[in-house]
C-alpha cells in the first residue's frame, strides 16, 4: 500500500480552492492529485484518461451540477469512488447523490478535518456522511407508499374529513353543523377548504371520492 | 370591336360608380330629386306639345275650310248686286273676329280679285300663283310663305260659277296657346324642382345631421373623449345604428376604464417591485459589505497573529479563531445566496426545494406544517412553473408568519394530469380579504401576476378568525418559459 498513492481527480471550478486542494492532497504521503478539472467535459475526458481511484466533485458547477456529472463519471471510470464535495447542508442532496452512486459526501465547511479522513474511509470500502446530516437521513424513511387520493384525504383535519363525509351522505351544512355542534358558516369554511383542498368542485364528484376510498380502505 | 365596347362599357361603369360613391350625400340626394322633377317636367311638355300639335294642324285644315265655305254663302249676295265695298266690309270683319284668320280674298267667275282683305293692296307673288278658277271645292293645301305655313281653302260661290273665296288661316293665336301651356308647365316644373330641392335639402339635412354628429362622437371618441352620445330621437335604421354605437361607446369606455385601472395597478406593481429589488441589493451590499468584509478582515488579523505566533498555543488558538470566522462566513454567505434563489431548486427540483422551505420555517417560527406532496415522484414540471410554486409557497408561507398568528399549517401540492395545484392553509386569526394593507397586497398582487403570467389561476380565501385559505391551479408545462 505504501508505494501505491492514492490517485486523486479534484472537480471544481473555484482555482483557488484546486490549488489549495491540490497542496492539502499531495502533502499527504498516501496521497497524489493526478488530476484538476474546472468544468464537467474536462471532468469527464480526465475520468476516462486517468481512471483515478477516487474523484473529489463539487457539486455546483459551471453549466452543470455534479449531480448529474456523477452517473456519467461512473460509466467512463468503473473503479472509481466518487466524494460529493459541496456547499449544500440540504439533506436533499445527500441523498440524491447516494442514490446516484456517490461513495461519500463532504460539506466544504468541514473540509480541513473531514477530507483526508473521508477519502481514507472510502478507499476502505466504507462510506463517508458527515454525522450532522444524520437525523434528516433517517427522518426521511417513515413515510409509507401512500395512493395519491388517500394522501390527499389524510391531508384533511379529522374535522374537515368528517365533514366531507357527512355531506358525501348528503347531509346539508344546516344538519352538519347540528350535529357537531358547530356553526353553519364554520361547516361552509370546512366544506369550502376541504374541497379545494381534494381539488373538487362538485358534491357528485366528492361522492364518488369518498366511495373510491372506502373501497381502498375495505 | 364588341370586346372593346363592352370593355369601355365596363370602364365607364367603374368611373361612373367611383364618382357616385365619392360624391357627398346631400349632392346625391339633391341630384336624385332633381333629376326625377326635371326629367319629369320634360316629359309632360314633351307629350303635352307632341298632342296640342297633331290637333292643331288637324283644326286649322278644318277651321279654314269651314270659314271658307262660311263665307261663300254670304258673298253670293254682294256679288248680285255687286256690292264691293259691303263685301270687302263683310270680309274685314270676319278677319278681325277670327283672329287665327290672315287673309280673304274673293274672285269672280272671270277669275279677278273682287275683294280682299290685304292691307296696302293684294300680293303680286299670291295673284301669279292662283291662275283662274279651280274646282269649286277643293282640299285645304299648307303653303309656306314667308310668314310662316298657312292653311289655305278655296270654296266656289254658287257652285264655281260666280267665282270664289279663298281663305287663308294661320292659328297664330292657337300657336300662341300652346306655348302659353307650355311654359306654364314649364314653370310648375321649375317650381316642383325648386320645391323638390328644398324638399330633398330637409331630408338630407335630416339624413346627414345625425351621420354628421355620429362622426364627430366618432372622432371624438378616438381622441379618446368617451362621454360622446350620438343622437337617438329618430327609431329608424339611423336611429339603431346610433344606439348601436353609443352601446359600443359604452363598452368601449368600461373596457378602457378596467385597462387604465389594471395598467395602473400593473405600474405600481412594477414601481414597488422595482423599489424592492433596489432595497434587496441595498440589504445584499451591506451584508457583504458589513458581514463578509468584516469577517474576512477579521480573518487578516488573525493571519498576522498566526505569523507573529511565539509558541504552539498561540498558534493553535489563532487557527481555532481562524476556522471559527471562515465556517461563520461560509454559513452566512450560503444563507444569503439560499434566501436569493435556493440553488436546490434548479439542482434538485420543486418538491425538495418546498421540503427545505418547509423546514426553515418549522425551524424558525416553530409552527408545525403538515406538507402533503402528491404526484411529483421521478418527475418536474418546468423551470418557470417550479419557479413560480416556490415562490407562492414562500410568499404564503412568510405571509403566515408575519400576519396570521397560526398554530397550524398544512400546505398541499398536487400534480394531476396535467394540472398543478396548491393548497397553502393556516388556523390563524384571518382577515377580511378586503382589509389587506397595501404591504401584503403587493405580496399577493405579485402572487396573482406570477400566476397569470403562467396561464394559472389563484385565489384566497379567508374571513377574519376563520384563518386562511390559498389556492392556485396552473398548467404543469408553461406555455412560454425564459428561464434558464
Amino acid at each position: 500500500m505504501n508505494n501505491e498513492r492514492i490517485r486523486i481527480l479534484v472537480v471544481d471550478d473555484h482555482p483557488v480552492l484546486l490549488s489549495g486542494l491540490s497542496l492539502l492532497l499531495n502533502a499527504e504521503p498516501d496521497m497524489e492529485v493526478a488530476g484538476t478539472a474546472d468544468s464537467g467535459p474536462k471532468a469527464l475526458a480526465l475520468a476516462k484518461e486517468l481512471q483515478p481511484d477516487i474523484v473529489l466533485l463539487d457539486i455546483s458547477l459551471p453549466g452543470t451540477s455534479g449531480l448529474l456529472l456523477l452517473p456519467e463519471i461512473l460509466r467512463q471510470a468503473l473503479q472509481t469512488r466518487v466524494l460529493m464535495l459541496t456547499m449544500h447542508e440540504d439533506h436533499q442532496y445527500l441523498k440524491e447523490a447516494v442514490a446516484k452512486g456517490a461513495k461519500g459526501f463532504i460539506l466544504k465547511k468541514c473540509l480541513d478535518v473531514d477530507l483526508l479522513y473521508a477519502i481514507r474511509s472510502v478507499m476502505r470500502g466504507q462510506m463517508y456522511i458527515h454525522p450532522a446530516m444524520m437525523p434528516d437521513i433517517l427522518a426521511e424513511q417513515d413515510k409509507g407508499a401512500a395512493s395519491p387520493e388517500e394522501m390527499l384525504w389524510l391531508s384533511l383535519s379529522k374535522r374537515e374529513q368528517q365533514v366531507m363525509l357527512a355531506v358525501a351522505m348528503g347531509f346539508t351544512s344546516r344538519e352538519i353543523a347540528e350535529q357537531h355542534f358547530l356553526s353553519e358558516k364554520t361547516v361552509a369554511t370546512y366544506r369550502s377548504r376541504a374541497m379545494a383542498k381534494l381539488g373538487l368542485e362538485t358534491r357528485a364528484e366528492l361522492v364518488e371520492f369518498v366511495s373510491r376510498q372506502k373501497r381502498s380502505v375495505k | 370591336m364588341p370586346v372593346a365596347l363592352i370593355a369601355f362599357l365596363r370602364q365607364a361603369a367603374r368611373r361612373g360608380r367611383s364618382v357616385l360613391l365619392s360624391v357627398p350625400l346631400k349632392l346625391k340626394i339633391l341630384g336624385l330629386a332633381l333629376a326625377l322633377i326635371l326629367l319629369f317636367g320634360a316629359v309632360i311638355i314633351y307629350k303635352v306639345q307632341a298632342a296640342l300639335s297633331e290637333n292643331f294642324d288637324a283644326f286649322l285644315r278644318e277651321e279654314s275650310r269651314f270659314v271658307a265655305t262660311e263665307l261663300s254663302y254670304q258673298s253670293h249676295d254682294y256679288l248680285l248686286i255687286n256690292d264691293v265695298y259691303g263685301l270687302t266690309q263683310m270680309l274685314r270683319n270676319t278677319v278681325q273676329n277670327r283672329p287665327d284668320l290672315r287673309y280673304v280674298f274673293v274672285r269672280n267667275a272671270e277669275g279677278q280679285v273682287v275683294a280682299h282683305t290685304f292691307e296696302g293692296g293684294f300680293p303680286a307673288d299670291l295673284l301669279g300663283r292662283s291662275p283662274g278658277l279651280s274646282a269649286p271645292r277643293s282640299e285645304p293645301k299648307l303653303l309656306r310663305t314667308n310668314e310662316g305655313s298657312i292653311w289655305e281653302a278655296t270654296a266656289g260661290i254658287s257652285n264655281g260659277n260666280e267665282g270664289a273665296v279663298v281663305v287663308g288661316v294661320k292659328g297664330d293665336s292657337l300657336r300662341r296657346q300652346i306655348g302659353v301651356i307650355t311654359g306654364s308647365l314649364a314653370r310648375t316644373t321649375l317650381l316642383v324642382a325648386v320645391f323638390g330641392v328644398l324638399l330633398s335639402l330637409g331630408l338630407t339635412w335630416l339624413i346627414t345631421r345625425p351621420v354628421t354628429r355620429l362622426l364627430e362622437a366618432t372622432r371624438a371618441v378616438r381622441r379618446g373623449d368617451y362621454s360622446v352620445r350620438a343622437p337617438t330621437e329618430s327609431q329608424d335604421e339611423l336611429g339603431r345604428l346610433m344606439e348601436g354605437f353609443n352601446a359600443m361607446v359604452l363598452s368601449l369606455a368600461s373596457a378602457d376604464k378596467a385597462r387604465l385601472e389594471k395598467e395602473h395597478l400593473q405600474q405600481d406593481f412594477l414601481h414597488r417591485v422595482m423599489a424592492g429589488q433596489e432595497s434587496e441589493r441595498k440589504r445584499i451590499a451591506r451584508e457583504l459589505h458589513d458581514q463578509t468584509g468584516q469577517a474576512l478582515a477579521s480573518v487578516m488579523v488573525d493571519i498576522k497573529m498566526l505569523e507573529n505566533a511565539k509558541n504552539e498555543t498561540e498558534t493553535s488558538q489563532s487557527i481555532g479563531r481562524l476556522r471559527k470566522a471562515i465556517t461563520e462566513e461560509m454559513k452566512a454567505i450560503h444563507d444569503l445566496a439560499v434566501a436569493l434563489r435556493p440553488s436546490v431548486l434548479d439542482d434538485l427540483g420543486l418538491v425538495p426545494a418546498v421540503e427545505m422551505l418547509v423546514r426553515g420555517f418549522i425551524n424558525r417560527h416553530g409552527i408545525p406544517v403538515e406538507l402533503t406532496i402528491i404526484g411529483f415522484t421521478e418527475k418536474r414540471p418546468d423551470g418557470c412553473t417550479e419557479t413560480c410554486v416556490y415562490r407562492i409557497v414562500q410568499e404564503a408561507l412568510s405571509n403566515v408568519a408575519r400576519h396570521a398568528q397560526a398554530t397550524e399549517v398544512s400546505v398541499l401540492l398536487e400534480w394531476r394530469g396535467e394540472k398543478i395545484r396548491g393548497v397553502i392553509e393556516d388556523n390563524g386569526i384571518g382577515f377580511a380579504p378586503e382589509l389587506v394593507d397595501s404591504k401584503a397586497k403587493l405580496g399577493v398582487l405579485g402572487m396573482r401576476e406570477r400566476i397569470q403570467l403562467l396561464q394559472g389561476a389563484f385565489r384566497i380565501e379567508s374571513s377574519p378568525g376563520e384563518g386562511a385559505m390559498l389556492v392556485f391551479e396552473m398548467p404543469a408545462k408553461a406555455g412560454v418559459c425564459h428561464e434558464q
